[in-house]
């Protein structure tokens, strides 16, 4: 049982982090991505749409002789793979990370709601998550998609609505293991208000968890958007995405295996980046599991 | 008492499956408009629209539609493909064996690497194995599927010309799909392996073997991995949604005839019927899968206790 005073403080996450080496390799791989991704304009040697019927298929390292060379080749309309995989960024972190965001609120408002209230209010949000296990993810959010139109802000709320449950759980259950804790007694006896006591008190407690799983949901959303992509009912072309790249590249993959090669690593780099700081985390709030 | 705990287990999937059929019947509903239109599109005859609306009864109630769909799907009448002309559910259940022969072929890729892999991590702790295993089951859980597949194809079938590039048929045409699928859920089993060896390393009657001087892979193998695998079939049981979901993308990259390939070209040609038998199919099989998951624990291992 945690006491008020006398228990050692545990460091700041950053400086668990730095000395965490997968965590630290994890932030430098996300930086690089980000950082490519918001500096697109500026980095990408090239327009991401620009289309040039005498390069098609060159391979990478390719260059026109003109001040052009395309580092990872070009695509089948002769468009430049490393500015596309640059631009494609954007919308892979824009789609993953609004989306975690919407279902970690979500999530947390309804696991806190369920935790704290109980009875019929609990029944019913933890019947809804059992729920969303039930179906595979990416067939309900492919089936919903086509129904809505493929479009970014589609997307991103599909997403948000069919991943909140499991934020709730775990908001849930840490509520309920804080709830009956001396300090949540004592600042009901001193005459705290109900949401007082949750909002001041509880939920406080319940959010470093939600940071660890949001960290390794963000991954999960950035293959699944890239999937989509592949299914062609992701962000549509012409836009650059890395699931559209992938698709384009599954038909060229006998003769030109940088079409899809590139944005597959592109995607596998930042998930793993992801990944490795959400485990980081994971091992900071929660040294038994630590590597 | 076991038998209450069936009980309410039972009636508790019951309740599940009766969730996953709303939402499957809710799914045609989601879309602002009429779902008549949207199933057929903005250049629809009236007629066709009309013809559509009253073979799905779509001019009926809410209330009384579910009812009619839930009572239907009950027994086995999922309505006409709009596509292909012919009852729903032969059209979907004769995938159904492709589906799961690649699904049980990837379970048995994932078990069969990652057991063994995550077994030797916890064991050697800290040495070279575990930070290799850890790091691949990183990259494993990292890499879509889509793309690994994408990438076993360029390599065994357009490089070497080992294996077939695409469909079903024999064995060799079972490695790349089962191979693709699996990767994440290798990545997943290495993991939970791993941590759960190393919880039970640690406990009482392990170290009692070891200290009758028994040989090591008895004492991993017959006190600890034994005891380590329940909490990872648990687990995989909850993934078998997402394991589902990794043989829609899979079927497609390697036009698998199964379930899958036939969701994703019925979403695209917005053949409903199809999808709604599709999904109320395999969230059944969820429901069905973990139900036996924890009823077989009540019956096999008499200490666990259900509140």
């Amino acid at each position: 049982m945690p006491e008020a005073g006398g228990r050692e403080r545990p460091k700041p996450a950053w400086r668990h982090l730095r000395r965490h080496r997968r965590a630290t390799l994890g932030a430098a791989l996300l930086l690089l991505v980000v950082a490519s991704a918001a500096g697109a304009g500026a980095l990408a040697p090239r327009d991401p749409l620009a289309q040039e019927v005498l390069a098609r298929l060159e391979p990478p390292g390719w260059s026109d002789g003109e001040g052009w060379t395309a580092w990872l080749g070009t695509d089948h309309l002769g468009r430049d793979i490393l500015s596309r995989l640059i631009y494609g960024g954007r919308v892979s972190l824009l789609i993953s990370l609004v989306s975690v965001a919407g279902s970690l609120g979500l999530g947390f408002v309804l696991g806190l709601a369920a935790g704290f209230y109980g009875g019929p209010t609990e029944a019913l949000i933890m019947r809804l998550t059992d729920l969303q296990l039930a179906f595979p993810f990416i067939l309900l959010a492919l089936a919903i998609v086509a129904l809505l139109g493929p479009s970014l802000p589609n997307i991103v709320v599909v997403f948000t609505v069919t991943s909140w449950p499991i934020y709730a759980r775990v908001v849930r259950a840490s509520v309920l293991s804080v709830a009956g804790l001396d300090f949540v007694a004592a600042a009901r006896a001193l005459g705290r208000r109900e949401t007082g006591v949750l909002l001041r008190h509880i939920a406080p407690n319940t959010v470093a968890p939600l940071l660890v799983i949001a960290f390794f949901e963000i991954a999960r959303m950035i293959i699944t958007e890239a999937a989509l992509g592949f299914l062609g009912l992701g962000v549509q072309p012409p836009t650059a995405t890395w699931g559209n790249m992938l698709a384009d590249g599954r038909d060229y993959i006998r003769d030109a295996w940088w079409l899809s090669a590139f944005p597959g690593l592109a995607i596998m780099v930042t998930a793993a980046g992801v990944n490795l700081l959400g485990d980081g985390l994971r091992d900071w709030l929660d040294p038994r599991e630590a590597g | 008492m076991p038998v209450r705990y069936i009980v309410r287990r039972s009636l508790h999937s019951l309740l599940l499956l009766l969730g996953v059929s709303l939402v499957v019947f809710l799914l045609l509903h989601v879309v602002p408009g009429d779902p008549a239109t949207v199933l057929l599109g903005e250049q629809a005859t009236p007629e066709r629209v009309a013809e559509i609306r009253r073979a799905l009864g779509l001019d009926r109630p809410l209330a009384e539609q579910y009812w009619r769909f839930v009572s239907r799907a009950v027994r086995g009448d999922f309505g006409q493909s709009i596509r292909a002309m012919r009852p729903v559910l032969p059209y979907v259940l004769e995938r159904l064996p492709a589906t799961v022969e690649l699904s049980v072929g990837a379970l048995l890729v994932s078990a069969g690497l990652g057991i063994p892999l995550g077994v030797l991590a916890a064991v050697r702790r800290r040495s070279v194995w575990d930070r290799l295993s850890l790091n691949l089951a990183l990259l494993a859980q990292s890499a879509p599927n889509f793309w690994v597949g994408l990438l076993l194809i360029a390599l065994f079938s357009v490089k070497l010309g080992l294996l077939p590039v695409s469909g079903r048929g024999g064995f060799a045409h079972l490695v790349l799909p089962s191979l693709t699928l699996a990767i994440f859920f290798v990545g997943l089993v290495v993991r939970l392996t791993r941590s759960g060896m190393l919880e039970v390393l640690s406990q009482d009657y392990v170290r009692t073997a070891w200290a009758k001087g028994m040989p090591e892979r008895r004492v991993v193998f017959r006190h600890a991995l034994k005891n380590a695998l329940i909490p990872i079939v648990t687990v995989l049981g909850l993934q078998v949604g997402t394991l589902l979901g990794g043989a829609v993308v899979t079927e497609t990259v390697f036009a698998w005839p199964g379930m899958g390939l036939l969701a994703v070209q019925a979403i695209s040609q917005r053949d409903y019927p199809v999808v709604q038998a599709i999904v109320l199919l395999l969230g059944a099989a969820f429901v069905a899968i973990n139900w036996l998951v924890d009823v077989s624990y009540t019956l096999l291992d008499p200490r666990i206790q259900h509140a």
